[in-house]
């Protein structure tokens, strides 16, 4: 595996030289002199793994999850029988998963909601998955593709702010509990906002990315038998899931905080609280 | 030349100490968790989940100041160019008389 992967460092070298042939960005060129020098000296270090990754390669490969997704969905939906079996069962969990997930952070309404965050959670477990197969690249690698990702999901947040509670609703929601503090809550809160698709991108990228650097150098450390990148590919794994739930789960919240009731309307939804646990007890004991 | 050991030190030191601090944080967020788990082994599944919350959360604040590296990180010189221009400083010093 770990010659795959110095596989992988070279393609990425051979792009970069490429790119800064014909003048590429600022953050390429940097990191391609590196690579001409070190191609032109003759030896085969590893490239710089600082380097940004190129973004028509990666975004060829979000258009390559995005058509398995496809290919998903329609293979699910072939002879759809009421009964389910087999690969239509399957897609039919995962569905009704994202779906319990969603409506228990949003609440009962909260089925609409479901396209969306379900599509964004497997849009974002797939892309970061397929970095760990090689001759494939993540493209939440790349801050431009996980930005566009963050944009989205603050574009509908703010559309649904609006739909739900009108145009002045959605004014008064920056405005804070009072009226008379809205001129110290209003920057607060519209800041807050729009830094919102910022954060969710940079933790998404920053995440993928460290980890796609860490890989690189513990492959290019290791020799021919003795992986030393597995363990550390496990824990990429569970990282992808976890990153991706916790966009999922941020774009839930992102859109509860809108509608103005927020999680503490839920705690029946998934069995008793803590409080209510005692009450009942309290109840029931002679 | 300042520069250059000012630099290197900063992106040293950053992101180490923003995980010394997310570590202490994560550790408060778990054992905190635990010992709600503990008490009340039903409620299992919404602490967990609420966990792994909270840790990505503090998890992304490092996160960031490792942007920061990365950010930073372009600006300091390669070592070979360090060195040959110390090799060419010290030659010239070597034929031409020190000033100070």
């Amino acid at each position: 595996m770990p010659q795959s992967h110095t596989d992988n460092l070279h393609a990425r070298q051979r792009i970069l030289l490429a790119q800064a042939e014909t003048g590429g960005t600022p953050v390429e060129g940097r990191t391609a002199t590196h690579a001409t020098t070190e191609a032109a000296g003759g030896h085969e270090e590893a490239e710089n793994p600082g380097a940004v990754p190129n973004a028509t390669l990666l975004f060829a490969n979000s258009v390559l999850v995005a058509l398995i997704l496809l290919g998903f969905a329609l293979a699910a939906r072939r002879r759809a029988e009421s009964i389910p079996r087999g690969f239509q069962n399957f897609a039919e969990w995962v569905v009704e998963s994202l779906n319990k997930f969603t409506v228990g952070i949003i609440g009962p309404g909260g089925e609409k909601y479901t396209p969306l965050v379900g599509t964004v959670f497997l849009y974002i477990y797939l892309s970061n998955l397929i970095g760990i197969i090689p001759g494939f690249h993540s493209p939440t690698t790349n801050l431009t593709i996980t930005l566009a990702l963050g944009v989205v999901v603050f574009v509908y947040v703010q559309y649904q702010g609006i739909r739900q509670n009108g145009l002045v609703g959605y004014v008064k929601h920056f405005m804070g509990p009072m009226p008379a503090l809205s001129p110290l809550i209003a920057p607060v809160e519209i800041i807050s906002e729009c830094i919102k698709p910022f954060t969710l991108a940079v933790r998404l990228f920053g995440n993928i990315f460290g980890e796609d650097v860490i890989l690189i150098v513990l492959a290019s450390i290791g020799v021919m038998f003795l992986p030393l990148h597995l363990l550390v590919v496990l824990l990429a794994m569970l990282t992808d899931f976890v990153q991706a739930m916790v966009f999922a789960i941020l774009t839930c919240i992102y859109i509860s905080l809108m509608s103005h009731h927020g999680p503490e309307e839920h705690a029946h939804e998934e069995g008793e609280g803590p409080t209510e646990a005692m009450a009942h007890a309290h109840e029931t004991s002679p | 030349m300042v520069y250059f050991m000012a630099l290197a030190l900063a992106l040293g030191f950053g992101v180490p100490v923003a995980v010394l601090s997310a570590a202490l944080g994560q550790g408060k967020a778990a054992a905190a968790a635990l010992e709600g788990m503990a008490r009340q082994p039903e409620q299992t599944g919404r602490l967990q989940t609420a966990m792994i919350l909270a840790l990505a959360f503090i998890e992304s604040l490092v996160i960031f100041t490792l942007l920061v590296f990365f950010l930073m990180q372009g600006n300091l010189p390669k070592t070979s160019d360090v060195l040959s221009a110390i090799q060419a400083g010290a030659g010239a010093a070597a034929t031409a008389p020190a000033t100070r």
